[in-house]
């Protein structure tokens, strides 16, 4: 595949070619080629499963290569660690970060390097960051950071070693509208200033908007391999997914909207740091479908767990009559699911008291099994009934947890960040579920870091600041820019935008 | 001698083994590997040590023999829990065992056999002759000042070298000192060779020079109030110090009231160092857990795998 960038210098930076790597029998990466370009953004989309993170982990040499080759300036190259490829000259930005949070800034940055952690480091520190508009305080323990900063650090750990090529895998998956903005502001001065800069996304837009080049993967195979000039949104939707799969979640119907089913009103958790409610209030009504965005952190976990009844209240009061209240956590292996057990065992887990899963001391696997394949089938659960829900990829253990949530009906359901981490096909069709609930006169509670979600879901938007709602938009005057203006507390932003 | 200054010397004398012991599973521990062979190495090393000691007539090579053997039992430990990502926990239990029967076997033939006294106390000039402290802490053996400057220098090179930044980073996020370079592995492997090592030298000091003979199970389960003394400590090695000696202390009471005539049960006696160390570990736990940052290393007992996939 010839690459057709413009204009600038035709010898990559590096190039890896016929790259291929299997886990047990599956072949996650399978034959892909693919050139960093001095001076450019290539953006690596696809879906969840298409082998990205898989081929980012040959490349900086987390993970060897079945078979494959990788030239880096010329030179034919074997990373037997990251240490390797690191002398080599390439960097990774991990999604959960690379980072000893008990360490400070400093020491974080020279971790690994010849350098020690002095004065002469720190003004270098201090150097690219403002090179970058970065704000880092660089004697501060990495631990006591934002989420934004952190990933800041990870960014000028790469250029205090002078790395040619940067790889950010997922960089806006944790960061605020705003924060994307002034990351991808800074991966273009990096880029300019001749390093090869390579991020890793599924979000559509700010591939678009953002990158110089796009190869896409789909089930560990380039797709397309092209410049980002010109390419659309859904032309790219359309490469990621293949052809004959809805993209798109089907238009919001008009719901009578009922009854008050759930009221909170100043209510406040007990703990420590921020992540608490401090004087939240909200209703929620039958056959509505109510959206929470905030940046994470501000409370949007306590009020899940509060508006599903499981995190008791310090003060303020819960009001509803409703008992059938569902909840798909946050955490999906955490909360949602046990790992260890099988698909049949979690499906059952809501009814083990009930009259439905027959006697109530006694377990029948035949019956488990049995009672869990119409679920299997209905929802599109990928693997049989007695397969371990830890072998399923995200989107299918979520479809899990969305099946035994789902299918009573509840009349009240909470869902926290439905669709992190899930490919195009699987988050439509959870939001498929969400939206059936509505329909059938239930009420939906979404929080969600995707706002694009929220945009397209919910009947108005609620904005988390600070464990308070701060702020409540119908859907219709909602944009992704008005809500990321208040997610960071300037509510008058719009006019000053 | 009065009973202050004999109780502060023999707290001095028998806490030293400790010391020498806890630093080495406290470096081990700061690298992420816990390692509750401990008291198996020590019982190696006690072994090794008199065997050598008494037929070659040279402490410093029983003391040299000591080193490598609790070393060695210390290297099956790595490798199984760094190289093969075994279970820490089972390795170390295992292994405790297995250097209490093995330290039986190699002193089989020299059980209650006495030795001469090798190592003479090493009197300090100008500092000896502080009144009253001076002869306590200045007219003490070789061994006794090496522990006491091992301490000073792990807590110098943890604190303000490369060195002990890699060992931390292993201990605290062993994935990100992996992909910044750092050779977690070797950290790892080195760490708890390191840990041997010591408890090996603590054991031997424990045979030829504090009680000069050898019987089974002569350390007596000091190896396991070491890996106490750590936790104890919130893994500092300064803060060892006050700990070592507040349990030789308790020790020196059991050889002290016997001499003195008053008649404690051994046996309460024997038992009262662990009673102390679960009444310090509750406190110390529950001090943490309300000030929060307890100091243990994150990734503690957990092994690092780079192809972390199925």
């Amino acid at each position: 595949m010839s690459s057709s960038n413009t204009g600038g210098p035709e010898e990559p930076f590096l190039r890896a070619a016929g790259m291929t790597k299997s886990f047990g029998s599956k072949v996650v990466v399978d034959d892909v080629t693919i050139n960093f370009f001095p001076g450019k953004i290539l953006a690596l989309l696809g879906e969840n499963g298409a082998g990205k993170s898989t081929l980012i982990s040959m490349i900086c040499g987390q993970y060897r290569p079945d078979s494959g080759s990788l030239t880096v300036h010329g030179k034919t190259c074997t990373f037997r660690s990251p240490k390797d490829a690191l002398k080599a000259g390439i960097g990774v930005v991990y999604q959960d970060f690379r980072l000893v949070p008990p360490f400070s800034v400093v020491e974080n940055v020279v971790l690994g390097t010849r350098s020690r952690p002095n004065r002469r480091a720190a003004a270098r520190i201090e150097e690219i960051a403002a090179e970058l508009g970065f704000q880092v305080p660089t004697h501060a323990l990495v631990q006591d950071l934002v989420v934004g900063q952190q990933q800041q650090v990870e960014i000028i750990k790469l250029l205090f070693r002078g790395l040619d090529i940067l790889i950010l895998d997922e960089p806006t998956a944790v960061l605020t509208p705003q924060q994307s903005s002034q990351l991808f502001t800074a991966l273009r001065a990096i880029a300019d200033s001749g390093k090869s800069v390579v991020f890793v996304s599924h979000r559509l837009a700010e591939v678009v908007e953002s990158a110089d080049h796009v190869t896409v993967l789909r089930g560990g195979r380039v797709v397309a391999d092209q410049p980002a000039h010109g390419l659309n949104k859904s032309d790219l939707a359309l490469l990621m997914v293949g052809d004959g799969i809805a993209t798109t979640t089907r238009a919001a119907r008009n719901r009578p909207v009922g009854h008050s089913v759930l009221r909170l009103k100043n209510a406040s958790t007990a703990g420590q740091g921020r992540d608490v409610l401090n004087g939240a209030s909200l209703e929620l009504h039958a056959g509505e479908v109510v959206g929470v965005a905030g940046v994470s952190g501000n409370g949007q976990r306590p009020l899940a767990d509060v508006v599903a009844g499981i995190v008791p209240l310090t003060s303020g009061t819960r009001e509803t009559q409703e008992e059938r209240i569902a909840y798909i956590p946050e955490d999906r292996l955490g909360t949602g699911l046990v790992g260890s057990m099988t698909i049949a065992q979690n499906l059952q887990m809501r009814d083990y008291r009930s009259e439905k899963s027959g006697n109530p001391w006694w377990i029948n696997p035949k019956t488990l099994l049995a009672q869990a394949e119409p679920l299997i089938e209905e929802f599109h659960i990928p693997a049989a009934a007695s397969i371990k829900v830890s072998a399923l990829s995200g989107g299918g253990q979520q479809r899990v947890i969305v099946a035994r949530e789902v299918r009573d009906e509840p009349r009240i359901l909470v869902a926290s960040q439905p669709t992190r981490g899930l490919d195009v096909v699987s988050s439509t069709a959870v939001r498929e579920h969400l939206l059936d609930i509505a329909d059938k006169q239930g009420a939906v509670l979404v929080i969600s870091e995707d706002l694009d979600e929220l945009l397209e879901v919910c009947d108005r938007i609620l904005v988390m600041v600070g464990g308070e709602v701060v702020a409540e938009v119908p859907r219709k005057e909602a944009t992704r820019l008005s809500l990321g203006l208040l997610m960071v507390g300037s509510p008058d932003g719009e006019a000053s935008q | 001698m009065d009973f202050l200054s004999f109780a502060l010397t023999s707290a001095i004398v028998l806490g030293t083994p400790l010391i020498l012991a806890a630093l080495g599973e406290l470096v081990s521990e700061r690298s992420g590997v816990i390692n509750l062979s401990v008291e198996g190495m020590m019982l190696v090393g006690a072994a090794t040590g008199f065997v050598v000691t008494f037929s070659t007539g040279n402490i410093a090579l029983g003391f040299a023999a000591a080193a490598l053997s609790g070393g060695a039992l210390a290297l099956v430990h790595a490798f199984l829990c760094v190289g093969l990502k075994a279970n820490q926990i089972i390795s170390g239990l295992t292994l405790a065992l297995l250097g209490a029967g093995l330290a039986s076997f190699i002193g089989r033939d020299f059980a209650g056999l006495p030795i001469p006294s090798y190592i003479s106390p090493l009197s300090i000039p100008l500092l000896s002759d502080i009144p009253f402290l001076g002869p306590i802490f200045f007219e003490r053996d070789i061994i006794v000042y090496a522990a006491f400057a091992a301490v000073i220098i792990t807590a110098i090179v943890l604190k303000r070298t490369r060195i002990g930044q890699w060992l931390k980073a292993s201990g605290e996020a062993p994935a990100a000192a992996d992909a910044a370079g750092v050779p977690v592995f070797i950290v790892r492997y080195t760490a708890v060779v390191f840990g041997g090592l010591m408890a090996g030298i603590a054991g031997a000091y424990f045979s030829t020079v504090f009680v000069r003979l050898w019987s089974d199970n002569l350390t007596a389960g000091r190896g396991w109030i070491a890996i106490a003394l750590v936790i104890f400590a919130s893994w500092r090695p300064l803060l060892l110090v006050p700990g070592a000696l507040l349990f030789g202390f308790l020790d020196s009471l059991n050889f002290q009231f016997q001499t003195m005539g008053i008649t404690v049960s051994t046996d309460i006696l024997g038992m009262s160092p662990f009673v102390i160390t679960l009444v310090a570990l509750t406190i110390v736990w529950w001090r943490q857990q309300r000030h929060g940052g307890a100091g243990v290393p994150r990734a503690l007992g957990l092994p690092y795998e780079r192809e972390s996939r199925i």
